[in-house]
Parts: structure tokens; C-alpha cells; sequence
């Protein structure tokens, strides 16, 4: 197993690597030149010259990307943002703050609700109430979630004026007591984390629905029936840890999908994350903050690829046991 | 002693056009220690009846008639499908081992896990006294290195360990009536008879009585004390084994019979003219006429009321075969 989880990993590291280097060539190739956000019309072109070479950019892309990695893997060191000279890393991990904390609330929102309600419907599957809960959650899965941001904010902020919809904290943040600070900060997490994990808690009720519908259904459990298991035993012990399974799998997708989804939030509701660091480094053309940028969502989503392969293969005797497994 | 009595037992589908009917009519009793085959083609509906004795058929399924368990001095009866007291009926007076055993356990849980879930429905006893429980019933079915098949997940199993856990988990509630559908068909037939035989020598020591679906003749002839010959749904011919070996006496009992000998002696194998009526379709008459070579005028319009012997033993046919 131990060895199975070591080849995993090292086999994750050319994916890494040929990820990065694509990511690399896209950004360098892409129109624009990153000396020219500083133009303005008293600037010669030896000016221009004198700014592209500060910034390496008149070397050729090989000796620019290998000059990158070695950098990266040698001195961890991402480089200096073009646009304000802070370091890339620095940047980075102040911004993560508020992606994790809004990522978290949106992965815990997504799963309790996609898990409670994928079983309640389960257990009445076909009926009225299994049908309105499916089709709205179909819904929302099928809603883009910048779109939906902005009618939270359209009917919550604007129209009925309960929460705010910028920002992670007001203004007058500081002048609050501790509670009050809590109380400010979850208001301004509300319509985010909604907007960022409603359409995954439709992502997730569908798999958990159709799996615990397909256990209930399953000779498994007309077996264990037939030796009288009570129905509590057959739904909270059997059914909902083989629904669970397909949910552990998807996990390596949920992740990327929350990621990608919390740009567009960020940019949205105004918090100062990774997703929004990013958007404004694409504008500037800021090479080194987008590289720094893509270098870790690369990383995260390989590495819960990783997570979820080893989880499933733990929760699954029939693939821990085969041969070619981990 | 009397055990179970099934009485006018029918199950349907019904449906917005016309309604299927599955079983019709079904009745027989089942003593206790009692082996009782049920003979008949695919699609008879000898699941059908299997599950519908447990109370485990789809909601959609209409049942009528009786089932009656009698445990202690008590009577236990059942109207329909979502009865509750079939609730306190599975796994303690009747248990199951499917046809396909692989499929009937949980694919994430360890076997010896599988058999303490039962133990704890049904018999209260510390966890070290269950493990202890589970690993003598595993080793009560014939598998010898029981702690180690404890500890196994059921894709471990190969196939003739997999009918014997199966069958250690049905006897763990300590039921008084087993059903096996199908017992041991995918196995050799070495394996089935040693699988079969083990059957017997348990039910022998404690009393347990059997309903074993079968489709192979010889397999009901050895191994029962009486055989329920069903045919589209309906009963056609319920003896004594010894009996029905000696003069069958329905002509669809016959043709099998005849058929089992063919076999036995080599000879090529034989089949009874004509298809196996769909279960969906409804034949006028009595339902074997269109390939029974005794059937007369009345057998295409009228089916044949059941003839009853001794021990609501009967026979359903307009000119069944009389014992000399
Ligand atoms: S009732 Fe008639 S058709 Fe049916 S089995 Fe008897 S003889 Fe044959």
C-alpha cells in the first residue's frame, strides 16, 4: 500500500511539470507585453528596452522558462510581482487566506446539504417531493455561478437590502467588539459561500442521491433484509458508505471546481483572494504572480487527486486487494 | 408440527391496462424439519413466491391470501407485503440464501463483519462472544480455516466459499425455515451434492426446515421429503416426494420426470414440446394445454381445480395420472 501511495506521487510529478511548462508557454504567448502597462507618451523606446530587459523578458522563452524553474525549485523562490515588486510567494499566501476560508464554508455548505438532501430524496425516490428537490438542484447545477452571484446580490443586497455583497469585512470593522466582528464577518460570507457551493451541493446530492438509491435497490440489501437487518442498520451502515464511495472519486474534481469557482466569486462579491489576485495579474500581464498562480492550483488539484485516490482505494477493499492497485 | 401454511397465496402487478399475475392461487404447509422442493421452468415464479414468504416483494406488487408461521404456540399471520410483523418474522423464524451469493453481500464489509450484524439483530451476546458465534458458524458450514474467511471481504471468496458464507449468514438468526433459491447452481455438481449433503446433515440436527428452489429433478428427488411442481404462476402438483417418484401424477411432473430419465441415461437430451408460456400472458384453460399431450376439450376453456389428497396435498388437472 505504502509503496502503491509512493509510485502515485512520483508519477504525479511529470504531470506537475508538463502542467506548468503549458501553463508557462500559454501566458508568454498570449498578446501583450507586460513593459507596456508602464507606457506613457514621454517614454522612448530605449525606456521600453531598458524595462523588458529588467524584467528578463528579452532573453528567449527557453532560457526565460528554465531560468523560472530553477529558480522555483532550487530557492522556492516565485519571483517579484511586475507591478508593485512585492515577492510572488508573499502575495500568494496573504491572498489564500480568504480562498481557504470561503472554499472551506462553500466545501461544508456543499456537502451537508448535497449529502441530507441526496438521502432524504433517496428514500423517497419518485415521489412530489423527490421530484421538486431534484429538478432544483439540477438548477443550480446548471447555473453559472458568476451569474447567480449577482442575483444574490441583485435580490439580498440591492433589492432587500439583508446582507452585504461586496467586501469580507465593513468599514467599520475595527470599532466593533469580538462578537460583532464575527457576526460582520459571517454576513459578508453568506451570499459567497452560497454562490460558490450551492451548484457544488447540487454536484453532490446528484452522486449520493443516484448511489444511495442504487444501494437501497441492490440485492445486497434485499439479502441483508431477508436475514431481518433492521432498516436503520441497512440505510446509516450499508447504503450510505457504498453511496459515499463515488462521492470520495469526485472529490478530485470538486476541489479544481471549487478553485475555478472561487475566481469568479472573488471577482464578483470583491474578496481579496487568490482567485481575484489572479484576474488582476491576467490584466496586468504580471508573469511571475500568474506563474506563482497556476504553479499552486496545479499543485492542489494534483494533490487532492492524490488524496481522493488513496481515500477511495482505503474505503474500497475490492480495489485495495487487486492486483495493480495501490 | 406445522410450521408455515401458505394459503390461496396470489401476487399481481397491476397496471393502468390489464394487471400480470405472478402467482395464483399458491397453498401448501411446511412442517417443521420438513424439506420441500419447488419444481418448475424460469419464470414460473418461484422467486416470486421465495420472496414474497419474506414480505421483501416491490411495493408495487399486490399480494392476497394467507401466510400463517406458527413458533411456540403462537400464530403468526400475514396479510400482506408491508405487514410489519415481517418484520420480527426474517432472519428469526425464515432466512434466505439468494441464487447469487456474491451479489448478496455488501461488497465493503469484511464477511465476519456481515455475520456479527445479524448476530446483533437477532441473538444478544457480548462482541467477543458474537466473534466466537460467527467463527463456529462459519466452520458449522464446512470451511475449515474459519478465522481467516472471518477476515475476508466477500470478493475474496471464491465461489464455493462464497454459497457457504452466504448460507452461514442466513443460519446466524437461527431460523426455523431456510430458503435456498437455487442452491449451489453454479457450482460443479461434486461441489452441489457436497454442498447439498452438508444442507441436510444441518438441517437434521436442528430441525430446520428447507424450501429449496431447484430446477434439476434429481437434485428435488434426492434431497426432499415433498415437491410443489409449479407451472405459469399457479401450482400444478404438490406431493410427497415418494409419491410423485413412484407415479407422477400431473402430465407437466411426467414430462420432467421423463425428461430427468432421458437425461440420466444418456441419451440425448430431451425437451418438452413447445415454449415456456411468458407469465405476462394470459392462456385461457388450463395453461399447460397448448403443450400437454393428455389435454381434451375442456382442458383449453376450463382450468382444472386442484384434486386434494391427503395433507392438502393436491394435484391440478382435468385428467391427472391415478396411483394403482
Ligand atoms: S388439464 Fe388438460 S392440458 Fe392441463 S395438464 Fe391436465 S390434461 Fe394436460
Amino acid at each position: 500500500m505504502l509503496n502503491g501511495i509512493i509510485r502515485r506521487i512520483l508519477s504525479a510529478i511529470p504531470t506537475l511539470l508538463v502542467g506548468i511548462t503549458l501553463c508557462f508557454l500559454i501566458i508568454h504567448l498570449a498578446p501583450g507585453n507586460p513593459a507596456t502597462r508602464f507606457l506613457n507618451p514621454s517614454q522612448t523606446a530605449a525606456t521600453q528596452e531598458i524595462i523588458r530587459e529588467r524584467f528578463g523578458l528579452n532573453q528567449s522563452l527557453p532560457i526565460q522558462y528554465f531560468h523560472w524553474l530553477k529558480q522555483v525549485l532550487f530557492h522556492f523562490d516565485f519571483g517579484y510581482s511586475f507591478y508593485n515588486g512585492k515577492d510572488c510567494t508573499e502575495v500568494l499566501i496573504s491572498a489564500l487566506g480568504p480562498t481557504i476560508i470561503l472554499s472551506f464554508w462553500a466545501l461544508v455548505f456543499a456537502l451537508s446539504v448535497g449529502i441530507s438532501l441526496g438521502i432524504f430524496t433517496a428514500l423517497r425516490a419518485d415521489t412530489h417531493v423527490d421530484r421538486v428537490i431534484n429538478s432544483t438542484m439540477m438548477i443550480f447545477l446548471s447555473t453559472p455561478a458568476f451569474w447567480l452571484g449577482l442575483m444574490f446580490i441583485g435580490l439580498f443586497t440591492i433589492h432587500l437590502n439583508w446582507l452585504p455583497g461586496s467586501h469580507l469585512h465593513s468599514l467599520y470593522y475595527d470599532q466593533l467588539d469580538s462578537f460583532g466582528q464575527l457576526l460582520d464577518s459571517v454576513r459578508h460570507l453568506i451570499l459567497p459561500v452560497f454562490t460558490l457551493g450551492l451548484p457544488l451541493a447540487a454536484t453532490v446530492f446528484k452522486y449520493i442521491r443516484a448511489g444511495m438509491i442504487d444501494a437501497l435497490q441492490s440485492d445486497y440489501t434485499l439479502a441483508a433484509r431477508a436475514r431481518g437487518i433492521r432498516q436503520s442498520t441497512i440505510l446509516w451502515k450499508y447504503s450510505l458508505k457504498n453511496s459515499l464511495l463515488p462521492l470520495v472519486s469526485l472529490l478530485g474534481v470538486i476541489i479544481p471546481a471549487l478553485l475555478s469557482g472561487a475566481v469568479i466569486v472573488e471577482v464578483v462579491f470583491a474578496l481579496p483572494g487568490v482567485g481575484r489576485a489572479m484576474v488582476t495579474a491576467v490584466f496586468g500581464r504580471d508573469y511571475p504572480i500568474l506563474m506563482a498562480g497556476a504553479s499552486l492550483a496545479f499543485f492542489i488539484v494534483i494533490l487532492f487527486n492524490i488524496v481522493a485516490d488513496i481515500f477511495y482505494r482505503i474505503l474500497d477493499p475490492r480495489i485495495r486487494n487487486s492486483a495493480g492497485g495501490l | 408440527m406445522i410450521l408455515l401454511a401458505v394459503k390461496n397465496l396470489a401476487v399481481q402487478i397491476p397496471q393502468q391496462d390489464k394487471t400480470i399475475h405472478l402467482l395464483k392461487d399458491i397453498s401448501f404447509t411446511l412442517k417443521r424439519g420438513e424439506t420441500l422442493a419447488i419444481i418448475g421452468e424460469s419464470g414460473c415464479g418461484k422467486s416470486t413466491l421465495c420472496l414474497s414468504i419474506l414480505g421483501l416483494l416491490p411495493q408495487h406488487f399486490q399480494t392476497a391470501g394467507n401466510l400463517t408461521f406458527y413458533k411456540n404456540g403462537v400464530e403468526i399471520q400475514l396479510q400482506d407485503q408491508t405487514d410489519p410483523h415481517f418484520n420480527n418474522i426474517r432472519g428469526s423464524i425464515v432466512s434466505m440464501v439468494f441464487q447469487d451469493t456474491l451479489g448478496s453481500f455488501n461488497p465493503l464489509f469484511r464477511c465476519g463483519q456481515q455475520i456479527i450484524d445479524v448476530l446483533k439483530e437477532h441473538v444478544s451476546g457480548s462482541p467477543i462472544q458474537n466473534k466466537q458465534r460467527a467463527i463456529q458458524l462459519i466452520q458449522q458450514v464446512g470451511l475449515n480455516d474459519a478465522e481467516d474467511v472471518f477476515n475476508k471481504y466477500p470478493h475474496q471468496l471464491s465461489g464455493g466459499m462464497s454459497q457457504r458464507v452466504a448460507l452461514a449468514l442466513a443460519l446466524a438468526s437461527n431460523p426455523d425455515l431456510l430458503i435456498a433459491d437455487e442452491p449451489a447452481s453454479s457450482l460443479d455438481s461434486m461441489a452441489k451434492n457436497q454442498y447439498l449433503d452438508m444442507l441436510r446433515e444441518l438441517k437434521d440436527k436442528t430441525n430446520l426446515a428447507l424450501i429449496l428452489v431447484l430446477h434439476d429433478l434429481n437434485d428435488a428427488l434426492r434431497f426432499s421429503d415433498s415437491m410443489f411442481v409449479m407451472y405459469n404462476g399457479r401450482g400444478f402438483e404438490y406431493r410427497k416426494k415418494s409419491d410423485i417418484q413412484k407415479t407422477p401424477a400431473h402430465p407437466y411432473t411426467r414430462a420432467l420426470i421423463d425428461i430427468q430419465n432421458s437425461l440420466n441415461q444418456t441419451r440425448l437430451p430431451q425437451q418438452i414440446p413447445g415454449e415456456v408460456p411468458s407469465i405476462t400472458k394470459l392462456i385461457p384453460g388450463c395453461p399447460f394445454h397448448p403443450r400437454c399431450s393428455k389435454r381434451s376439450d375442456i382442458c383449453r376453456t376450463t382450468f382444472p381445480p386442484p384434486t386434494f389428497f391427503l395433507n392438502n396435498h393436491f394435484v391440478c388437472c382435468h385428467h391427472y395420472f391415478k396411483s394403482n
